[in-house]
Order: C-alpha cells, then structure tokens, then sequence
C-alpha cells in the first residue's frame, strides 16, 4: 500500500479531536490520489445502485467507486453483478452506455467478451489465423477477467467494494443508521427522477455539509421560513460508533410555533431575513406525510459518498462522485413510494422544487461549498474551527445547534487515511 | 408557415422579450410572460429519455410560477453571474384548441463578475403559447440536455 505513498506529502492536524482541520485536505493533488487508493478502493463499501435499477436479467446500469467506473448488473441467472469497466486486456472501457440491457459484454476495441459476471468467454483469434499469431498456447480465458467487486445488498440498496476484507454492510453502517433506512425504506419505492449537480469543490466539504445541522437553518432560510428545521425543534446528530456515519434528525413538536418566534429575533441582525414572505401557492409545504411520525428532517450521510434524505416530505439517495480534488458530482435518486395514491404521487412532483440542483434548499449547499473551495486554495498550513457543540469526545447530540459529527468525520478519516497522531500520513 | 402574420410577431416578441427580462435579471416580471392558467417545467433530458416523471423545476400553477422568482430574490444564496439566453430555430405551428404549439432551441451562457464565460445549460423548449394581442405560454416545458447542473438552478431557463 504504501507503494505510491506521495513525496512532499506534509499535513498537520493540530488537534486530536479533529476541531482543527487542515485545508490542505479539500485541494492537495497527492492527497486525493491517496484517498482514492485507501478510501475508494479500501476497505467502505460505497453505493451502487437500486436492485430495482436492473430487475431483468441483462439489465445494467454504471455507477462510480471513487473514479472508477463500475457496471452493476442482473445476470442471466438472476443475480446481481459488479465489474470495474475497464477491459483485462488494454484497459478500454467496455461498457460504453450508461444504462441498458445485454446478452453479454463485448469490448469494442478487440471484441473480447465477458460474461455477466465479468469473466472472459472468448478472445477473437486467440488460435491465430492460418496457423499464424494468436495467443500463447498456454494462454487460458480464465487467467483474465474484469476485476469484480464484492457485494452486499440491504433493503434494495446495492452496496459494493473493491476490498477483499471487510465487516459486513450492516455493522459497518451501524444500528442507528440501520434503524433509520428501515424506516425510510419502510414501503416499496418507485424512482421519480434522476439529478445530476457538479460542484467546483472537494467532496469532503460536502461530506461535512451533510452532517452540519448548524447551517441548515441559517444558509438556508428557506428552511426557517417555513418550518422545516429550526435550531429550537426536537432532533441532534446520532452517529455509528466509529463516527463515520451519522444521522440528523428533526422532528416536529407543539412548541415549534412559540419557538420559531422566539428564534425570528436572532435572525434580525441578517439582511436576508424576510418575516412577511409567504409563498403564493403553498401546496408544497406540508403535505400529507408519506410517514406519518412528525419527522421532519433526516439526513443521513454514510461513509464515504452516500446520503439517503428526507426533506420535509421529499426523499433522496445522494452519491457523492469525486471528480478530482476540487471537483465532485452529486447523482440525486429522487423517490417515492410504489404503493402511492395518486395525491401522494403530484404532491411528490410538486415536492421535487425543495431538492435537486434547482431545489430551494439544497442548491445552497453545492455553492456554500464552493465559496469554501475558492478560499482555501491559499491556505496550506492552516485550520478550520470546528468547536460548535463543544470539544473532545465526539459523541451523540441532542441538539442541532452544533456541529460535533463533523469532527466524527474527520477522525474516522484520519484513521483510514493513516494519518498518525498530529502528524503525516503512514 | 400560415400562422397569421400578427400572431407570428406576437409569438417572436415573446422568446425575445422573455431572454431579455432574464438576462437583465428582471425576476419579478418573469411570471407575466404566462398565462394565468399555466404550467412551467424544467426536465432533465435523463429523465426525459427515460420517461421518468419528476422535473428540477416544477410549476402547475401561476402562484408556483411566481414563487419561483420571490424564492429566488428573498431567500436564496447564489453566486452573481451576467446570463444570455439565446433561443433559436423557433417553430410554430397553426392555432390549435386555442394555442400555438411553438418549439425552440435555446443556450444560456453564464459570465462571472471577472468576466469568465461558460456555456451553462443547452436543450430545447416545448410550447403552448396562446395569443391574445400580446403572446403567453400557456406551458413551457424546457428539455436540458445538460442535465448535469454547473452548481446550482436558481434562475429559471
């Protein structure tokens, strides 16, 4: 592993409880090469797709781990399959659409042909021609094959890794966040749509965006103006015990209205703040909920690149897709539920205006992390403060006035990366 | 083309006069180019070609049609940028139950504050525009072909 270890690679974390954190992090190149290699294709398994997304067999559709593109499938047999697309012979993507159905996989370079589950059927004039060229006699189709990963499914959420060792999906999710997707997941779901936002910023300033409750009532105003989540309502930050994955919650309660008020006076000091702004037509606030349990908000962001959302009454699958340090795609899933009436079913096409990248919320998020991109590119040897909630353990909070899963975040990531102590990665 | 030479103006004016009010970033008088029963949506053409059914933007009503922009001018942080809108290759077609179904191409080119310039989304618009003095859509469906969104949606294609 240490192999490509990068030269000049000198990244302090001044702090052990991660309420500094270096900047160098969200733009230095051999960083990002070294977050591929331990984070992408080491031992987390990231999201890859719906079962549903392929429900005949020959059904494929493609997805990212890290930067490596990979084909999930339905094989002729029934099952599920992901390859790396990139041939075993010269390395040229194989499977050139983004979704569709085959028989098989044929590289369009050589032809050579793999099976569903990416092992090699045929190599064309592997014998030569006319008793000339050819492979070695000693050449086998089974000596080469597209590289496959290894997968685990829960509640139709396809998981998949690159690593040979690693702890099953579900304690590596941890019981409160398996507790959650059980309730989101709680009926059949029909995709909607799919959204695609590019972002000229590191990944990681979205990893941080998502488990940060102390913006979403202040960038967002959307969010106070009408209820959504406040700093006064029920909820915190509730995280796996490694700290990598965490869940936001905010619930509704009788006080909200009394609270919001007593809220409104911090907000005058802010130019945005707009106490008589209503909306014209209101049929996108508080809708019948698809659950019926006074949730209002959850936000859970799974290590490394996955948040599964429900935003007043809209859901979502986000995958986070790095493009490079300061580049990262989010692949929105937008979603309701199979078993919808048909009020359910307009009110989710009307509710989509709340995500996505035109959504009234979560635009901001993308652009917050570009204003923080832009800034920290000159700022190598310096920190980010992160003492909202306090400092120390990073443990659970029941209060979204803070900001403490951030530094969960940050520890587990030291650890993955090999990041020893304060000083410089193994 | 048989569309009545008055009417054809009218349906012209419209794009012109629609880019115009966007680039000069006139928000508030987005919603008077529809009518007052109208439907505005913007589709990824992902989707589209799917035949998946939610759009980015999604307004079966001129109050939602107007929240769009009052949304825009009263709570959202988004970076200042100059805007073209460039709609070409306008077709229309003869009245038909009241309206003109018009089709056009369209390029919108985002400029920063310094002066870069980027193409930010390119695709096609679907119309039903009626015509009664002045032209209105009565729905405009807008086809991204970019469907990867540079950043964020906040001002209306």
């Amino acid at each position: 592993m240490s192999a490509i270890r990068p030269t000049g690679l000198d990244i302090r974390w001044p702090t052990e409880d991660s309420t500094r954190v270096p900047y160098e992090v969200f733009f230095d190149e051999d960083l990002y090469e070294l977050e591929l290699e331990k984070i992408f294709s080491g031992p987390h398994w990231t999201y890859l797709a719906l079962e549903q997304e392929v429900p005949n067999p020959g059904d494929f559709t493609t997805t990212y781990v890290g930067e490596r593109c990979v084909v999930v499938n339905r094989g002729l047999d029934g099952e599920v399959n992901a390859f790396e697309n990139r041939c075993a012979h010269r390395g040229a993507r194989v499977v050139p659409r983004l979704r569709g159905n085959a028989k098989q996989f044929n590289c369009p370079y050589h032809m050579w042909c793999y099976d569903h589950a990416g092992k090699l059927k045929a190599v064309p004039q592997q014998k030569g021609v006319k008793g000339k060229g050819g492979m070695p006699a000693d050449f086998e189709l089974s000596s080469r094959r597209l590289t496959p990963l290894k997968l685990e499914t829960y509640k139709g959420l396809i998981f998949g890794t690159f690593a040979d060792e690693i702890m099953p999906l579900t304690d590596y999710l941890g019981a409160t966040l398996v507790k959650q997707i059980d309730r989101i997941l709680a009926r059949p779901i029909r995709v909607l749509g799919y959204f695609r936002q590019i972002v000229a910023a590191n990944w990681k300033l979205y990893a941080e965006n998502t488990r940060d409750p102390y913006h979403a009532p202040l960038l967002h105003l959307f969010h106070v103006s009408f209820g959504i989540q406040t700093p006064a309502m029920e909820g915190g930050s509730y995280m796996d015990p490694e700290g990598k994955n965490n869940c936001i919650l905010a619930i509704s309660n009788p006080d909200d209205a009394k609270d919001h008020e007593l809220l409104m006076e911090e907000y005058k000091t802010n130019d945005k703040y707009r106490p008589e702004f209503a909306l014209k037509d209101p049929r996108i606030i508080g809708t019948k909920r698809s659950y019926d349990d006074g949730v209002n908000l959850v936000i859970m962001s799974i290590f490394p690149s996955l948040v599964i959302a429900q935003v007043e009454n809209a859901f979502q699958i986000r995958h986070v897709r790095p493009k490079g340090p300061d580049k990262f795609e989010i692949y929105w899933t937008y979603f309701g539920f199979a078993d919808a009436g048909e009020d359910e079913a307009d009110d989710k096409l009307r509710l989509a205006n709340m995500i996505g990248p035109a959504g009234y919320i979560s635009m901001e998020d993308g652009e917050a992390a570009r204003l923080v991109q832009q800034a920290a590119r000159t700022q190598r040897g310096k920190y980010s403060f992160i003492e909202m909630g306090g400092r120390g353990a990073v443990e659970d909070q029941d209060t979204l006035a803070q900001e403490v899963s951030l530094r969960g975040f940050w520890q587990y990531y030291r650890k993955a990366m090999g990041f020893n102590g304060a000083g410089t990665p193994l | 083309m048989s569309t009545e030479g008055n009417s054809l103006q009218a349906i012209l004016d419209l794009y012109a006069d629609y880019a115009l009010c966007l680039d000069e970033r006139n928000f508030s008088s987005w919603p008077d180019f529809f009518a007052g029963d109208c439907r505005y949506e913007v589709h990824s053409r992902e989707n589209w070609d799917l035949g998946l059914p939610s759009a980015m933007v999604y307004c079966d009503s001129h109050g939602m049609v107007q929240d769009r922009v009052s949304v825009l001018e009263n709570t959202l942080t988004f970076q200042y940028l100059h805007m073209r809108h460039l709609i070409t290759n306008i077709r229309v077609s003869d009245s038909e139950g009241g309206a003109h179904k018009v089709t056009a191409n369209y390029l919108v080119l985002h400029s920063t504050e310094e002066g870069e310039t980027r193409i930010f989304s390119t695709g096609k618009y679907d119309a039903e525009v009626v015509v009664d003095g002045t032209a209105k859509f009565r729905k405009l469906i807008v086809i991204a072909d970019t469907s990867a969104i540079d950043n964020l949606l906040a001002v209306p294609l």
